[in-house]
Order: C-alpha cells, then sequence, then structure tokens
C-alpha cells in the first residue's frame, strides 16, 4: 500500500447545534475507487467540502497528497476534480462557456479529451445553462470533473439524474480513470452504485463512520430481497433450510425471502420447478445500517434506526 | 470575458450597467436642459431654498441660476449619491453572496484558486463597474452642460465624479465586507443601505440642527462634498478619508472571508 491519498483524523463539524460529521477518521489509497455510502443527510457532503476547504472543521484534520487541506488548499485542488452533489451552474452560459471559464481558472485541461467526454456522455454543450434539465446540467458537472485528468476525482452523488445508459458510460470512465492510476472518492446513497465501482466503501450514517469494508466483504453481508415467481406453487419447506435463506413466504406460486451473501443454493434449488419470473429488489440502506449496528451491540441502538 | 473571475464577474452585469449607464445618460442630459428652460424664473425655486431644512436636503443655498448652484442643487448631493450607491451594492450584492446563494462560489473554490483571489476579484470588478458608471455620468454631464450652454469646467465635472465614484465604491466593498463576515446576501444590502440613509440624513441634517453638528464627520457624506467641489475644487482629505474607509473595509471583508464555511 502506498501513502495514503485522502487521510482524515477525528474530522468533527457541527452547524452550530446542528450535527454535520462526528470523529471522523479513514484513508484512501492511491489508485483506488472508494466508495462513500450514506442515507441522504448523512454527512456525505460535510465530509467532502471540509476535504476540499470549502467549509472548515469544527475539530479534527484532513490531508490530501499528504499535505494540509486547509493550508494548502490551492495547491491540493491543482489536482483535484469535483463534481458537487447540489451541482449549480451559471445559468446563462452554455456548456462550451462553462467549462471554457473553469478551464482558465485551472491548468492542463485537453479539450480533445473534453470533446471526446461529450460524446460519450451525449451532452449539450451549445445551450445555456437554464434551459438543461438536471440530468443534462449534471453531465456538464462530470465533464468538468474530469476534464484535466486529475490526480483525484472527488465525485458527490454522481449518478444523480443520469440516465442507466449514461450510468453505465459513467461507471466506464471512472474505470478507465482507475486504469490511469487516478483516485476516485465517489459519494452516493445508492448501494449498487457503489458496489459496481468501488473497492473499498465507508459507510456513513448520522454523522458517523460505522464501517469501512472491502466491497466483497460488504456484498457478503448484503441482504438482499427476492422474488420468485413459478408455473406452479413449490414446496415451502423446500427452501427454508437454505444456506442464507431466511424470512421465506410462499403466496400461491410466488415466493418471497430474503437472501445474505451467495445466491448458488437458492437458484439452484428454484431451478427444480419451472421459474416464470424472477424480481431482485435493491437492497435497503437501512438494512445493511441494522447489520452493522446489531455487531456494535448495545451502545450502537442508542441512535435508533428506523427500519420501518 | 471569460478568462479570469473579475471580467467573468463583468460579464454577469454587463446588462445592468449598460442600462445604468443609458438611464444616468438620460438623467443627465434632461437636468441640465432644466436649466434652459427654467434659467428665467428660478424666483420660486430661490424662495423655497429660503426654507432651512429644504436647503439642508439639498446640498445647502446657492444660486441657482449659476451652474454650479444648478447642479449642486439635486443632481449632485441627492440623485448622483442615489445611483451610484444603489449601484454599487447592487452589484457587490449579486456577483458575490448573491451568486454565493445560489451555490456557485461552491464550484468556483473547489478550484486551484484562494478565497483572496475570488474576494479580490470580486472587488476589482464592483469597482471597475462603478468606475464604468462614472464614466458615463461624466460623459453625460459634459454633453448637457455643453447642450445647455452651462460655464462649467469638464475638469470639475471630472473631479465631482471621481468623488461620487469613491463614494460607490465605499459603499459597494462595505456590501462585500459584510458579506465576507456573515456570508449573507440581505444583511449586506440591508446594513449598506440603512448606513447610507442614516449617513445622507446625519449630513444633511447638520445643517439644521445645530445639535448633530459635533457628529458631522462620522457621515460618510461628509467626505462627498457635491457641488461644492465644482466652486473649490477636490479636497484631498476627503479623497484620502474614503480611500482609508475602502481598504479598511477590503480587509475586514477579506479576513471574514478566509475564515468563515462557503455556502452551497
Amino acid at each position: 500500500m502506498s501513502e495514503p491519498l485522502i487521510e482524515v483524523e477525528e474530522l468533527t463539524k457541527y452547524y452550530g447545534k446542528h450535527r454535520g460529521i462526528i470523529d471522523l477518521s479513514f484513508s484512501v489509497s492511491e489508485g483506488e475507487v472508494f466508495g462513500y455510502l450514506g442515507p441522504n443527510g448523512a454527512g456525505k457532503t460535510t465530509t467532502i467540502r471540509t476535504i476540499l476547504d470549502l467549509i472548515r472543521p469544527t475539530d479534527g484534520k484532513a490531508w490530501v497528497f499528504g499535505r494540509d487541506a486547509h493550508l494548502d488548499g490551492e495547491e491540493i485542488r491543482e489536482n483535484i476534480g469535483y463534481l458537487p452533489g447540489e451541482l449549480s451552474l451559471f445559468d446563462d452560459m452554455t456548456g462550451v462557456e462553462t467549462l471554457k471559464y473553469l478551464a482558465n481558472i485551472r491548468s492542463g485541461v485537453d479539450w480533445d479529451f473534453v470533446d471526446e467526454l461529450g460524446e460519450r456522455l451525449q451532452a449539450d454543450l451549445d445551450q445555456d445553462m437554464a434551459e438543461l434539465s438536471s440530468g443534462n446540467k449534471q453531465k456538464i458537472g462530470l465533464i468538468q470533473a474530469f476534464m484535466n485528468r486529475p490526480s483525484l476525482l472527488i465525485l458527490d452523488e454522481p449518478t444523480s439524474g443520469l440516465d442507466p445508459l449514461m450510468q453505465q458510460e459513467f461507471f466506464k470512465l471512472i474505470e478507465e480513470a482507475r486504469k490511469n492510476g487516478q483516485t476516485a472518492f465517489v459519494s452516493s446513497h445508492i448501494l449498487p452504485v457503489v458496489e459496481r465501482l468501488c473497492n473499498r466503501v465507508g459507510i456513513i450514517r448520522e454523522g458517523k463512520l460505522v464501517a469501512v469494508e472491502e466491497i466483497d466483504d460488504l456484498k457478503a453481508g448484503v441482504l438482499r430481497s427476492l422474488e420468485i415467481h413459478f408455473a406452479g406453487a413449490p414446496p415451502r419447506e423446500r427452501f427454508e433450510n437454505l444456506l442464507g435463506v431466511e424470512e421465506v413466504v410462499l403466496e400461491e406460486n410466488r415466493l418471497r425471502c430474503k437472501v445474505v451473501g451467495e445466491l448458488d443454493d437458492l437458484v439452484k434449488e428454484a431451478a427444480r420447478y419451472e421459474v416464470v419470473n424472477v424480481i431482485s429488489h435493491e437492497p435497503n440502506l437501512e438494512e445493511i445500517f441494522l447489520k452493522y449496528y446489531e455487531s456494535e451491540g448495545q451502545e450502537a441502538m442508542e441512535g435508533g434506526p428506523n427500519n420501518a | 470575458m471569460l478568462n479570469n473571475i473579475m471580467l467573468k464577474t463583468l460579464r454577469d452585469k454587463r446588462k445592468t450597467l449598460l442600462w445604468w449607464a443609458v438611464g444616468i445618460t438620460l438623467l443627465d442630459i434632461w437636468y441640465s436642459l432644466m436649466f434652459t428652460s427654467i434659467e428665467g424664473d428660478l424666483s420660486g425655486i430661490n424662495q423655497m431654498m429660503e426654507n432651512e431644512l429644504i436647503k439642508g436636503l439639498l446640498g445647502g443655498a446657492h444660486n441657482l441660476a449659476t451652474p454650479e448652484g444648478w447642479l449642486g442643487a439635486e443632481l449632485l448631493p441627492l440623485l448622483g449619491p442615489l445611483v451610484f450607491i444603489v449601484f454599487a451594492v447592487s452589484f457587490a450584492s449579486s456577483t458575490f453572496t448573491g451568486q454565493e446563494e445560489k451555490g456557485l462560489l461552491n464550484v468556483l473554490l473547489a478550484n486551484p484558486i484562494t478565497r483572496t483571489t475570488v474576494f479580490l476579484h470580486k472587488f476589482s470588478a464592483m469597482a471597475l463597474g462603478t468606475l464604468s458608471l462614472g464614466l458615463a455620468f461624466w460623459l453625460s454631464n459634459v454633453i448637457g452642460t455643453s447642450l445647455a450652454n452651462m460655464d462649467i469646467s469638464f475638469l470639475s465635472l471630472a473631479e465631482v465624479t471621481f468623488s461620487l465614484v469613491l463614494l460607490g465604491i465605499l459603499f459597494g466593498t462595505l456590501t462585500l465586507a459584510l458579506g465576507g463576515l456573515t456570508g449573507n446576501r440581505g444583511v449586506g444590502t440591508g446594513a449598506s443601505s440603512s448606513i447610507g440613509v442614516v449617513s445622507y440624513l446625519l449630513n444633511s441634517m447638520s445643517e439644521v440642527i445645530s445639535g448633530l453638528k459635533p457628529f458631522r464627520p462620522v457621515s460618510v457624506f461628509h467626505y462627498y462634498r457635491g457641488g461644492e467641489i465644482l466652486r473649490n475644487g477636490l479636497s484631498w482629505f476627503d479623497i484620502l478619508v474614503l480611500l482609508a474607509g475602502i481598504v479598511v473595509l477590503f480587509f475586514i471583508g477579506l479576513y471574514g472571508f478566509n475564515r468563515r464555511d462557503i455556502g452551497v
């Protein structure tokens, strides 16, 4: 492992009496894609904005490229591409004008690459920002984050507003950036996005870092809701004792259950009968958090996860 | 216009600046032409000026039949400062905290620039914008007084314009300073406007109410002499006070801006 690219130590931020983040410590290594997962309002944006020196921590410190995030902010940001969570761009400027303006403030923008990004993301660069949908604005935001091939990408909810096709293109961009040796810090409240992109993931809830895990370990622990429709009702008891399968409910021809880890046993058992349809529900973040809370024991339950 | 933050800021306000310049040009020319139409019959107005209160509010007693007296009766003591202060305050608040409240400074400051750079550029844009308005003010007065055959030197007009520009920039910087300290657009505009009004009233009322006289130097308007500049020329002490005020407010704002959180 090389030197950490981002290092955060006991970082705390209160807005007056309101909680921002509490006592966060973690680090991101060079070349990794680090996922930052948590529900809205958990403190993801606060963490990012502190790292960028846009806001000042109440306590604790952050380092980027081994340098003090506050004192050396200007030099640090030379090598950061940032996509804000709530992207605001100048209403009366087109995409090209916006990118030109930002390129004049930064250095090292490769215009061939900008054109390539524009094409791949199908961005409309000639319309005024005021006339663009949020998804199309998001594309301009992504281009400006990537356009000078920064060594660190900090992307706050990058997939918001993107349609599935563009999400795939975005995943490819991150993959290419990783191959280029770039590092990415990606925040999201959507588990599949983080699963798809990241090597490691930090999980934040109510301002506190609940866990930092390798993505494979996280996946192994994720509880998935599955619904399998059969041509005829299968015997329920055949599914009840399968490894990792819980909460089995059979309603006529429909089997609903929750699965932790690999789906192999369940799929093989289901294949014995005629399967009409399989529906996989997105894992609920709260359920993941609950799992970590349970493992943390009594003290952690005080926060009272409201998993309705 | 996209080369740096200052030019970009001026670009954002180009339409506003243009319309203000058009407005002030029309006002100035119209005001000078009024001089020709009522030149013969000023007795009524001169009589009105014998009222101490009106005299105070309109910049002191002068013979309105002279170009200096005419310009110094309403345009220079009242309309000019009003235009320049409102322009500079609204310019400063919309380009600084106004943009911050829209989340635009968040994008800007994530770039490799310091807050000091941003603040300096915002200040320069406001100062240059006000100076451009000053140029329009001077030119239109040159044209207006020429059309009205008023015998007044262009240099005197330039001097009084310079003083007005500084007054405007001072209030613009006050707005930037309050924005730098608080990040709140309303505080910046509200407090600057109130200070402007109180300052104006304090200065003009002290002509009439002798008890206010000792407090007159507190008023910014005390250092902007309006029509008096046309008669006696610029006072360098006044200019220095205005400049010092600008510098002090600039650094107060910069200090605040460097310390606080940037709004989303």
